[in-house]
């Protein structure tokens, strides 16, 4: 009986040592695929490219062009929560933004009820584009899970992220002009 | 010899709770290639596939005559997609010989994959999403392929390269749907 518990001690620690082995090729594995998926997607956004170009809540096409070095997009997110707020804070940054030869601002609907409001309020200051490209839709719910809108730069590229719902249409209008 | 007996039985219960790590971080690693492979809104019915392509794409400038819709969304960022080719040309060329409308969802502007991607020589619509595409499908790197029924109805998906074997079932879908 106590030969028997020794035997079965022993291949405890055998299987013990085997575990120890897979727990740590396990880790190691787990640690790449977590390297790999930061290095593709990246920690920030500056540098990524992010367009604008898509379907407006219209129906229409809608590619944003910005041929001047110095001209800026601003693209952010609607939520249909907050939609009437968002809305009223980017119409009072677009009446604020003096050069809007330079500066083009773009709404995106974060989901389907905010193309539906955005529908029946006909008009407005800027596009909002309710369907768009994958890789630019991804980006810009990230920025606007953390409150920010994405600055993008004539070639494409995203300049900066701001935290617009922590600041007021002022503040966010001024930021936008001083971008160059 | 009692100290022997002590370290013998620290190391049994040591090995022990290591097991037990092993074996949670197995179940943790399945768990999440699971959720890596299947899109939250879709895996939702358990089973039974739910949602409507209209949710996700701008479905202005397809026919919705067709009797059905095959949707390929393949990822800018997926290196290997184009090993499948032959697999998804076929299920492609099929489709379209059913009357069904092919989509293409837009990963990005810049680097729009090669038509090969989305079916050479059957007409593949382009077209774009909406951010709940985004919210709902995880950004799997992997190709998706969706059939939608002539209702925009979700009835099979594909998550992942396509093999002879899935080709298989989506063909028999779309026999299922003529």
């Amino acid at each position: 009986m106590r030969q028997a518990w020794l035997v079965l001690q022993w291949l405890a620690l055998a299987a013990s040592l085997v575990a120890l082995v897979q727990t740590t090729r396990t880790l190691l594995h787990l640690s790449l695929q977590l390297r790999s998926s930061v290095a593709s997607e990246g920690i920030g956004y500056v540098g990524q490219p992010l367009s604008a170009a898509g379907i407006d809540i219209h129906g229409n096409v809608t590619v944003p062009t910005m041929p001047n070095p110095t001209d800026t997009l601003v693209a952010f997110v609607l939520r249909s929560a907050t939609f009437d707020a968002d809305l009223a804070y980017w119409d009072s940054v677009w009446h604020r933004t003096t050069d809007r030869r330079r500066i083009s601002l773009v709404a995106f609907c974060g989901d389907r009820k905010c193309i539906r409001l955005a529908q029946r309020l006909g008009e407005h200051h800027f596009p909002v584009v309710g369907y768009g490209q994958i890789l630019s839709l991804e980006r810009l719910c990230k920025a606007d899970k953390e409150g920010s809108a994405l600055i993008v730069s004539f070639n494409g590229t995203i300049k900066e992220s701001w935290s617009w719902r922590d600041a007021t249409s002022t503040v966010t209008s001024s930021h936008i002009m001083e971008v160059q | 010899m009692r100290n022997q007996a002590f370290v013998r039985h620290i190391l049994f219960f040591l090995s022990i709770v290591n097991l037990l790590c092993w074996g949670a971080l197995w179940f943790l690693q399945g768990t999440v290639r699971q959720h890596q492979g299947v899109s939250a809104a879709f895996r939702h019915g358990a089973g039974v596939p739910v949602g409507y392509l209209a949710d996700y794409i701008y479905y202005g400038g397809i026919d919705r005559k067709d009797k059905c819709t095959v949707v390929r969304y393949v990822s800018a960022r997926c290196s290997y997609c184009l090993r499948e080719t032959a697999q998804w040309n076929q299920l492609a060329a099929r489709a379209a010989g059913s009357g069904c409308a092919l989509v293409g969802v837009v990963p990005d502007a810049v680097s729009l994959m090669p038509s090969a991607a989305y079916g050479a020589g059957a007409k593949t619509q382009i077209v774009f999403a909406n951010m709940e595409w985004v919210t709902d499908f995880p950004p799997v790197r992997t190709p998706t392929t969706m059939i939608f029924d002539a209702n925009a109805r979700l009835v099979w998906q594909h998550v992942g390269q396509l093999t002879d074997q899935q080709v298989m079932e989506a063909n028999s879908v779309l026999r299922r749907l003529q």
